[in-house]
């Protein structure tokens, strides 16, 4: 397979060990195989503490692992890279900056002039619908602006690859049904990969192509499942009956893992 | 005259209390005939007389020299340390302890030794200065690194930020408040041994002065002296406060 052709993301047999305290070692990921293709939109969802943060870190490259291997557009993952951006559950926006500033973060670390990197994040800015809040800061937006606001951000470096840890499940049902869309409508305008981590599973099937459902303890792969729902998906698709099949199909596989633990503990 | 209203009206039980003291003062120091406590009116007259004659002003200047100077050497190491305990554990674990004993150890008792090797000079009056403040400007340096919220921290380094840019966009800001709550107590503390040290010295600055009446039971020139080392002290930590109120709002 020559390099223009190898997928987004491949994750081969990782495993992952985390220290605890006592020494000993726990293992929070284990064997985990994994590919997301080129323009693809993948979605990780599974029961709390099953390894996905833990996961997107590393591709992320900022945690690294004990075993088998992570390749990003075909070249192994030894860091953070310029083709992937992350937009984080907490929104992670720096409280200080102004809303331009924070867009612009990931263009000024990579030393880009002022003028440059302000005309990317205003274009940015447009694009997410928040043109006017250049000079706000964050704490003056609701949760649903701050979060276009990472968006923006992670944008605005013009990666390849988008990794999102959640990013919506601290925002009100209503405006996450709109920042869905929204995302859907940004990402089908550019051939960008996303892997997207969220425990709603009406958000994994509404957004996705292949749905990928995690198991705990150690984490690991249980299902893999094609969306095969067509696009551009609208408020339509919310109704279709064979959304609503697959969205059930997904509660079906993750609550039989949920009962199995309650009745572990 | 609107903002001279406001700041009576937030201030008016403070400014109160200040009038009952003084009343209280001045009742008192005139009818009990007592050498130690002369009425505030005999005080503010020696306070005059003392301001006119110039007999403040050069001890004024010393001491204020040697706070600056103390105070701008004490930000700098403090906070070069402080760094430094706040983002290795090693350097935390090198230097830690001799800071918390630093903290709490009674500093005067350094001045003899200061002023053996440093002589009768500003410089044992900076060193004073710096033993009594660095150590509080290096423990809050420690924690202003140590404040800042790690996923914001983890958010920068996903975007490939290096040490540095982290420490000058995330580790910094977020510590501000930390750095400059410890620049005013760095002030208050060397005020505060600043004067411990001319008084146990007895020939220079305001310390200097206190002795040189105090011993002689020159006692309106003495309260007079008292007071403006208490006011000196509050303008230069209200200096600071302001300052700072200044930066972190700036930046908010
Ligand atoms: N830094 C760490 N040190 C030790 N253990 C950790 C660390 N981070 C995560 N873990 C453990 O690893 C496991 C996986 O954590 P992770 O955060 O990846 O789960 P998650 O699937 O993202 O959970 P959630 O859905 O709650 O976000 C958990 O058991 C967690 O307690
Ligand atoms: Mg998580």
């Amino acid at each position: 397979m020559t390099e223009t052709q190898a997928p987004a993301i491949s994750i081969s047999n990782l495993t992952k060990f985390y220290g605890s305290p006592k020494g000993r070692r726990m293992k929070a990921l284990e064997n985990v195989t994994l590919t997301v293709g080129r323009g693809e939109f993948v979605s990780i969802i599974g029961p709390s503490g099953c390894g996905k943060t833990t996961m997107l870190k590393m591709v992320g490259g900022i945690l690294g692992w004990d075993e088998g291997s992570i390749e990003v557009l075909g070249k192994p993952v030894t860091g953070p890279g310029p083709e992937r951006a992350t937009v984080f559950q907490s929104f992670a926006l720096l409280p200080w900056m102004t809303v331009i500033d924070n867009v612009s973060f990931g263009l000024k670390v990579r030393g880009m002039a002022k003028p440059e990197r302000y005309a990317v994040a205003r274009k940015l800015l447009a694009s997410v619908g928040l043109a006017d809040f250049e000079t706000s800061y964050p704490r003056q937006l609701s949760g649903g602006m701050q979060q276009r606001v990472g968006l923006a951000r992670a944008l605005a470096v013009s990666p390849q690859l988008l990794l999102m840890d959640e990013p919506f499940s601290a925002i009100d049902a209503q405006t996450r049904l709109i920042l869905q869309t929204d995302l859907l409508d940004i990402w089908s305008k550019t051939d960008l990969s996303v892997l997207f981590i969220t425990h709603a599973m009406d958000e994994a099937v509404f957004l996705s192509d292949k749905v990928v459902i995690m198991g705990a303890r150690p984490g690991h792969v249980t299902d893999i499942i094609d969306v095969d729902l067509p696009r551009p998906r609208t408020e339509e698709t919310r109704r279709d009956p064979r959304f609503v099949e697959l969205t059930g199909f997904v509660w079906d596989r993750l609550r039989g893992m949920i009962q199995q633990d309650e009745r572990a503990a | 005259m609107g903002w001279l209203s406001s700041l009576a009206y937030r201030n008016g039980p403070f400014l109160l209390s200040l009038a009952a003291l003084a009343l209280l003062w001045e009742v008192v120091g005139r009818s009990i005939d007592l050498i130690t406590l002369p009425p505030l009116s005999a005080v503010l007259a020696a306070f005059y007389d003392l301001w006119a004659s110039g007999a403040v002003t050069a001890p004024l200047l010393d001491s204020t020299l040697a706070l600056l100077y103390g105070l701008v050497l004490s930000l700098a190491l403090g906070s070069l340390i402080g760094i430094g305990m706040g983002l290795s554990r090693f350097v935390d674990v090198a230097l830690g302890p001799y800071v918390k004993a630093g903290l709490s150890a009674p500093m005067i008792a350094f001045v003899p030794v200061f002023l053996m090797i440093f002589g009768i000079g500003p410089a044992t009056r900076i060193a004073t200065v710096v033993a009594f403040s660095v150590f509080i400007v290096a423990t809050n340096a420690a924690t202003a690194m140590r404040a800042s919220d790690p996923r914001l921290i983890e958010m920068a380094h996903s975007f490939g930020a290096s040490r540095w840019a982290i420490f000058r966009d995330v580790r910094l800001p977020a510590g501000a408040p930390y750095f400059l709550a410890g620049l005013r107590l760095g002030v208050a503390r060397g005020v505060k041994g600043l004067i411990n040290g001319e008084v146990l010295i007895a020939i220079i600055g305001l310390g200097g002065l206190v002795k040189k009446y105090g011993t002689v039971f020159s006692m309106d020139q003495l309260y007079a002296v008292i007071l403006l080392i208490v006011v000196y002290a509050a303008i230069a930590v209200g200096l600071v406060s302001a300052v700072s109120r200044l930066l972190v709002a700036e930046e908010k």
